[in-house]
């Protein structure tokens, strides 16, 4: 049964992997009672960045990885958070961006940084060298011992118990002996063993044991046990189910913790604990919400849903097969006996066969989303605004879209996007999304794009749902395209500009009426900001919404792409006769991906976009007599995300969102000032899905608490969907 | 009162004037040289040996890349707006991102229907079409397994292809692009001649390859593949099967690793050092290598290094 015991490499990583179980579950102890699991991530990102300055200016890179992390540590262990509105879990999020931000500079300055990089940062705890595993053991010994020495201080920190009996300097070196403890810890792990099984090892453990038991000294003990467990059962089901190492041992950490809620849950007395610490991993929430909803009712509602959508799936999966098969004889037909070995070369009239026969590309991608969250219902359809959101407690259908794409004829393109969805109601609905040309032989570099379309407007709002980094939309998306994005039927012209970069100017008239242009002439009957919206006519150009983006793009490197664009949207909106509305916005994207990569990874990105919206409020009596006069409302917001592609098939991101609208706002859903922060971490298993993990911690003024929820989402997609744009 | 307060818009209106010409240069139709945009370093190799001065060839990935996935970053797009002709190495091999760029390029004479479009595969002789294919099986080629350059004798028909296709855009030249051609074929028949010779040895030789980038190239050569270590194409190998084939290269004395230099060279060692074969790093395109510097020294380069690797 246990015959990887032979393969000394096996019995190597088993060493390795209790080695780092036992050093980190315990110091995870101290992570998870002081409420910074975010420090794992951020110090590993930092002793790349020591490993990136290394390269960069020719120095040894684990004297310089380790200097870097040093700092870091110094740095976090000094860290105070006097300001009741932030957590230190924010300013550590802030590090971990900025010192991902100044490892990609470093690296684009670099030749050949990126191996470097790699080679700290994406461990295999399978292919260890014996030379690595004995530095790592030598350091966790060290760490270890101090630990033991120390660790009354320790805990006396964590607790703030005993804290009277350690004076302000004694307490601040004793942190900062923590911290550096930590900072090597984590160095040396995340080279043996990656990222994810350490920030697992790191954390699981330590929640797992405070399910089953509130004493002190049972939980170091549990903790201890529930990561050498870990250890053993992980790396016994990779080699039995053949299955990768890493993501072994974390799901059955993940699984142990499961036998520890359900035993948990046994003892009332414990029901307190478990919805304090329910939103550290989604497992739990999902096992909990369910069973708290309770209703049978909603099951059968959902049966049905998911009969009507495979209903859907199985009429388009025909379509597609019937599709295929007549590609597939066409092509027979038309394949040309190949010649053998050195044929005579053969001359080839432009109009013969051409690889690939490419009549219409049909595919289908169905993104679905379980959640929890600490707001109600009405709540969480509020925060989460965007039409394609997750929204529900339980399950949500985001966005079901079949694409239909092809060449019309050698003049045109045609590209067709019917979305299908549940919505929160439970009903069933179609929508277009979009529908439209492309012109393919234009002269000078222009194009024009005519039918149904996303607005070109900024980056993130004519990307389609499944295409985001995020479970969600960003909050100023929400707000100022809307909640199904800026877009309608109209004409649009691109111009590549004749320059030695890569730059675009566009110009676009589009219909300015319905939900799909909420901050225009929207819905009459509707209202905003207190005001009623009405029936407004099309009576001059004026009445259409135009829209202008320039946007441009540089290569500080081969490994680096910059991309900017500017973006101004201006039209009538229906408060009065006259009143307009303007929308301007600003775009950053930033990505870092060696040429040499596998499969797209690994890779770092940053993306931004801060956006302002001019609202001229008309005039209106209102039906108790009172008048509102005219006013201009400026709302205002932006969200700035990092991803980061850290191994092949895993990305973690970290997204803020800042919005807030001027006057008395704060009471309202849709202007008030808000804040947010979302990490999340996404597993593809291919290119065709995907399964991501979001939490949402969210700051909005008019619910005046900090509401938590907890996303996850999966995706397929199958059939020839076309690649994205960058 | 005095002409400069007159002269300052005059002034600039020259200088708006004098920017729109040097802009606008950037498409005029009078420079001499064709500009040709390839996928793949191996297709500018032999475009370059085809075209020798009467033009400009340039590749989108690099010989290092893999060239399943690349990036199409938009500073692409603004070198197909200004290419007379483009060539790719076609059966979905660019398929994640050539489509894109090409439609976006907004350049009609390198539309799939244009002039100027060439793919390059048209006359292979294809390995491992499938008769039947779902992505169960991993990332799968429906038109067939398309590393076809990597069998020389396909080379004269990619530059056969290549041929065709400047005839087309360019007429005037054509005769010499037929003596290129015809001299690029006499060179790469001498060659295929040698390296047939040299590779004798080779023929039956046992070894495990990364992934399935080498069928024409095996089949040209006559190795003995006898597994892959990516179990299905894209899908990395985990410890059991790394264990599994590390016996099973012991027992059969299989003494070759034959890997590609973009993928995961750390399982590549590990397997190295478990089973005691030796891993020979070859490269899959011109450049992806420093030694390989055209599609000739390419074929020298990978020979050399598997005979050295063999022992023989």
């Amino acid at each position: 049964m246990f015959e990887w015991f032979q393969f000394s490499f096996m019995v190597q990583a088993l060493v390795a992997c209790v080695a780092m179980g036992l050093v980190l579950s315990y110091l995870g102890i101290h992570v998870v009672g002081r409420g910074i699991v975010f420090v794992d991530l951020a110090l590993g990102q930092i002793s790349s960045m020591g490993v990136a300055f290394a390269a960069y200016s020719g120095r040894d890179p684990v004297l310089w990885s380790m200097a870097f992390t040093v700092v870091g540590a110094v740095i976090f262990s000094g860290l105070r958070v006097t300001d009741s509105r932030l957590r230190l879990e924010a300013l550590i999020g802030i590090f971990y961006a900025a010192s991902s931000a100044l490892t990609v500079l470093l690296i684009a300055k670099t030749p050949h940084g990126d191996a470097d990089v790699q080679d700290v940062l994406f461990g295999s705890v399978l292919a260890i060298s014996p030379a690595d595993l004995r530095r790592m053991l030598v350091v966790f010994a060290v760490v270890a011992v101090l630990n033991i020495v120390l660790g009354k201080r320790f805990f006396a920190l964590t607790y703030r118990s005993g804290s009277g009996s350690l004076s302000n300097r004694g307490a601040y070196l004793t942190n900062l002996v923590f911290y550096l403890l930590l900072a090597m810890a984590i160095v040396f792990a995340i080279s043996a063993g990656g990222v994810i099984p350490v920030f697992a090892y790191l954390i699981i453990p330590p929640v797992a044991a405070a399910f089953l038991t509130r004493g002190t000294g049972m939980a170091l003990v549990l903790t201890l046990v529930v990561s050498v467990l870990g250890s053993f059962l992980g790396l016994h089901l990779s080699y039995s189910a053949d299955l990768p190492a890493g993501a072994s041992i974390v799901a059955v950490l993940g699984a142990l913790t499961l036998v520890a809620v359900g035993v948990a849950a046994l003892k009332p007395a414990i029901a307190r604990l478990r919805r304090g610490a329910g939103a550290a991993l989604l497992l739990v929430a999902l096992a909990v919400i369910p069973a708290r909803a309770g209703a049978q009712q909603d099951v059968e509602h959902l049966t049905t849903e998911l009969d009507q959508l495979k209903e859907i799936v199985s009429q388009a999966t025909a379509r597609i097969a019937a599709l295929e098969a007549e590609v597939e004889r066409l092509r027979a037909a038309q394949e040309t006996p190949a010649p053998t070995a050195l044929a005579a070369p053969v001359a080839v009239a432009p109009a013969a066969s051409r690889g690939g026969l490419r009549l219409i590309d049909i595919s289908l991608d169905g993104l679905f989303a379980g959640g929890a969250s600490s707001a109600r219902e009405p709540e969480l359809r509020a925060l989460e605004a965007g039409g394609h959101d997750p929204k529900n407690r339980g399950f949500t259908v985001q966005n079901v879209e079949l694409a239909l794409a092809g060449a019309v004829d050698p003049y045109l393109r045609g590209d067709a996007f019917l979305v299908f969805q549940i919505d929160d109601q439970g009903e069933s609905a179609v929508e277009l999304e979009e529908a439209y040309l492309t012109t393919l032989s234009l002269p000078a570099g222009l194009q024009v794009k005519a039918g149904t379309f996303f607005s070109s407007f900024g980056r993130l709002n004519s990307q389609h749902p499944h295409s985001w980094d995020f479970a969600d939309q960003p909050i100023v998306s929400s707000r100022l395209m809307g909640p199904d994005g800026l877009r309608g039927p109209g004409a649009q012209l691109n111009w590549l500009l004749p320059t030695p970069f890569f730059a675009e100017a566009s110009v676009a008239v589009q219909n300015s009426r319905g939900p799909i242009a909420q901050s225009f002439l929207s819905v009459p009957g509707e209202d905003f900001a207190g005001r009623e919206l009405f029936e407004r006519d099309v009576r001059s150009f004026d009445d259409l919404l135009s829209i202008g983006r320039f946007s441009s793009s540089f290569e500080p490197s081969d490994s680096f792409t910059i991309v900017t664009g500017a973006s101004h949207v201006a039209g009538p909106n229906a408060t009065g006769p006259d009143s307009r509305t303007k929308i301007t916005g600003l775009d950053f994207y930033g990505k870092w991906r060696p040429l040499s990569n596998q499969r797209g990874w690994p890779f770092f990105a940053i993306q931004t976009e801060i956006m302002q919206r001019d609202f001229e409020a008309a005039e209106q009596q209102l039906g108790d007599g009172s008048r509102l006069a005219r006013e201009h409302l400026t709302d205002w917001g932006a969200y700035a995300q990092a991803t980061w592609g850290f191994r092949p098939r895993w990305v973690a991101g970290l997204r803020g969102d800042w919005v807030g609208g001027d006057g008395d706002a704060s009471g309202d859903p849709v202007r008030d000032r808000r804040f947010r922060l979302s990490p999340n971490l996404t597993f593809y298993p291919s290119e065709f899905s995907k399964f991501r993990l979001q939490y949402n911690l969210d700051r909005p003024d008019h619910l005046d608490r900090t509401i938590s929820s907890l996303f996850f989402q999966f995706e397929f997609l199958y059939g020839a969907h076309g690649g994205h744009k960058f | 009162m005095s002409p400069t307060v007159a002269s300052p818009p005059h002034r600039l209106r020259m200088r708006t004037w004098a920017w729109l010409v040097v802009l606008t240069a950037g498409w005029s139709p009078l420079e001499a040289k064709l500009k040709i945009v390839t996928t793949t370093t191996d297709l500018a190799s032999i475009a370059q040996e085809i075209t020798q001065d009467l033009a400009d060839v340039t590749a989108i990935a690099k010989g290092f890349q893999d060239p399943h996935f690349v990036d199409p970053k938009p500073s692409f797009l603004v070198q197909l707006q200004r290419a007379d002709m483009f060539v790719m190495v076609g059966m979905d091999l660019e398929r994640a991102w050539a489509f894109d760029l090409l439609t976006n390029s907004r350049n009609a004479k390198i539309q799939p229907a244009g002039p100027g479009h060439v793919d390059a595969s048209v006359g292979i002789a294809r390995l491992q079409v499938p008769t039947a294919a779902d992505r169960t099986m991993g990332d799968i080629h429906a038109f067939g397994n398309p590393h076809y350059w990597l069998d020389p004798a396909n080379g004269a028909i990619i530059a056969g292809n290549i041929t065709a296709g400047l005839q087309r855009i360019d007429p005037a030249n054509a005769s010499t692009y037929q003596k290129n051609l015809d001299a690029f074929t006499a060179k790469l028949e001498d060659a295929v001649a040698r390296w047939t010779r040299q590779a004798a040895p080779l023929v039956g030789l046992p070894v495990v390859v990364y992934h399935d980038s080498w069928p024409y190239f095996v089949q040209r050569f006559g190795l003995d593949v006898v597994a892959f270590v990516e179990p299905k194409p894209g899908i990395p190998p985990s410890g059991r099967y790394i264990a599994e084939l590390s016996e099973t290269m012991k027992t059969r004395h299989i003494g070759v690793l034959v890997m590609t230099s973009f993928y995961d060279d750390k399982t590549a060692q590990l397997i190295s050092r478990q089973s005691g074969a030796k891993e020979v790093t070859l490269a899959q395109s011109v450049g992806g290598v420093p030694a390989a510097l055209d599609y000739f020294s390419l074929f020298d380069n990978n020979l050399a290094l598997l005979l050295d690797a063999a022992g023989k």
